[in-house]
């Protein structure tokens, strides 16, 4: 926009954005306060923080569901007006079409632009062996697990190659294993495409085994933003010591604060 | 879940004690009032093809097999045309806001009024055309129909549309693979409720203003006090009904096998 600046625009820019509700009885809340952030292109990041705190609604901005009140956001140097699937959305329960069979569900994203068959098929045929799902293309999502449900979903996104990657709190209510499968599932699919990621999550243990930078959001605002060099895939032991373990106490007291003064 | 082996069981046995009071009744009554299941059965076998009263005394030629073929096609046609067009009618009001508020009092109005009394009207706009006596059945599907799938329309919520939109669906693709199949299943509960009463208001119809059809036959038969043949009727209509409806429900799940 500037014009001659060599660095690429960032893949997540909000400008002083600000979102307001209006509650039945009149009262106006602030769900996001003037936040200022920019992700570049390529970053993991995870933003934590106690539910109903804004989070979400930053992710609904920025994926162009919802409008702020106040403030710019950007994405890849151009303003949001709207769903765009350079944008994909992974939401906390998974929106698989019950409809449509597993393949198609992926291939749903290539059919709306206009993918020939063939070659959609194939590109579904690989999401599928890379996912681990190779015989379940003809499954209705009804017959699968929670677990491959949302390796599905996964994949769908994937399948549209965003340039961004959403993800609400995407594998709340899975079991520590679970969550562990599908965090590699994820990061493998990551290291191919190497897509920017905003990940919502309540949990620190997630955030601290995947994100290049963390952010935590308390009443709307980044009240802490944090680094982290550490290479992945980061096993159990890693979070446990050292710089990670002084990290999450610290992640926790402003979760903690946070609460105690809402 | 029950098998099937002994479901068929309990309805044929249900059927069987239905049967057997009615021989009971039947043994101390006056045989015009209620004619044996004996006498019943006799009736639909001899009127199936021919009634030859029918054919003096009414417009209609034929037996019962003809006034269960009358009836049934209407009731077959006018659940379709209405459905058919109740289908579009409550997506539209479910997705377009315009059109929501333009039609849906006028909808409901029309569903508050009991379908009988437009049966007068259809009559004097239209005559005893074939049309009139799938009217009402039309008029029902249409309004039921309309109903249940605008309210489907409306529930299928914000975050499948956001989805879909986030991969990059447009309007057309999205009410083709979105929108429309998530109503299906809620549409085919519509139909088989507009389908069920369709049996009635086909042969009310009949009654009302028609010349032929099971609703004429038994408004022939009652004039002559012949009860067993418009018992025969009425039992040879209902199996149909049974009938029908299994192949509604067979189909209906078939095209919603995804369900959960």
């Amino acid at each position: 926009m500037d014009g001659g600046v060599a660095t690429a625009a960032p893949a997540i820019e909000l400008r002083d954005v600000r979102k307001t509700f209006r509650l039945e009885s009149g009262e106006e809340v602030v769900a996001v306060d003037d936040v200022t952030l920019t992700v570049p292109e390529g970053e993991f990041v995870c933003v934590l923080g106690p539910s109903g705190h804004g989070k979400s609604t930053m992710l609904n901005m920025i994926a162009g569901f919802a409008e702020p009140t106040a403030g710019e956001v950007h994405s890849g140097g151009e303003p949001v007006e709207g769903p765009d699937p350079r944008r994909g959305v992974i939401f906390q329960r998974d929106t698989l079409f019950l409809w449509k069979r597993v393949a198609d569900n992926i291939g749903f994203g290539l059919r709306a632009k206009g993918v020939p068959k063939e070659e959609r098929d194939e590109i579904v045929a690989r999401y599928l062996r890379i996912i681990g799902l190779e015989s379940y293309g003809r499954a209705w999502p009804r017959q699968l697990s929670g677990g491959m449900r949302r390796r599905v979903a996964i994949a769908a996104v994937f399948a549209n190659e965003p340039e961004v990657l959403l993800m609400d709190e995407p594998f709340v209510g899975l079991d520590y294993a679970r969550r562990a499968t599908l965090h590699q599932v994820l990061l493998d699919l990551w290291e191919r495409s190497r897509p920017t990621v905003f990940f919502v999550t309540h949990d620190v243990d997630e955030a601290l085994a995947l994100a290049d930078r963390i952010l935590v959001v308390v009443r709307g605002q980044v009240a802490m933003e944090q680094r982290i060099e550490l290479p992945r895939p980061r096993s159990v032991s890693d979070l446990g010591h050292g710089d990670l373990a002084d990290l999450r106490t610290r992640i926790l007291e402003h979760l903690e604060l946070g609460s105690r003064t809402a | 879940m029950r098998s099937g082996a002994i479901s068929a069981g309990l309805a044929f046995s249900g059927v069987a004690i239905v049967v057997g009071l009615w021989w009971l009744i039947s043994l101390g009554a006056d045989p015009v009032r209620v004619p044996s299941p004996q006498v019943v059965y006799d009736a639909l076998i001899t009127g199936w093809e021919n009634i030859p009263a029918l054919s003096f005394v009414a417009f209609q030629s034929g037996g019962i097999k003809q006034a269960v073929t009358y009836t049934t096609v209407n009731v077959i046609v006018g659940v379709g045309i209405g459905a058919a067009i109740g289908f579009v009618l409550g997506a539209l009001l479910g997705r377009a806001r315009l059109a929501r508020e333009l039609l849906s009092p006028g909808l409901f109005v029309l569903s508050t009024v009991p379908v009988l009394v437009l049966a007068p009207f259809l009559t004097i706009w239209f005559g005893t055309a074939r049309f009139v006596q799938a009217g009402l059945v039309i008029v029902f599907a249409l309004v039921t129909v309309a109903a249940v799938t605008q309210q489907a329309t409306l529930d299928v919520g914000e975050r499948y549309t956001n989805y879909a939109a986030s991969l990059g669906a447009r309007r057309s693709l999205l009410l083709r693979a979105v929108i429309l199949p998530a109503i299906v299943p809620a549409a085919i509960g519509g139909i088989r409720v507009a389908a069920a009463a369709g049996w009635s208001f086909a042969t009310v119809a009949e009654l009302l203003g028609g010349n032929k059809g099971v609703g004429k036959l038994i408004q022939t038969m009652q004039g002559l006090s012949a009860t067993a043949d418009i018992m025969a009727a009425v039992i040879a209509l209902g199996i149909v009904a049974v009938l029908v409806d299994g192949v509604i429900r067979f189909v209906g799940q078939w095209v919603v096998r995804w369900q959960e």
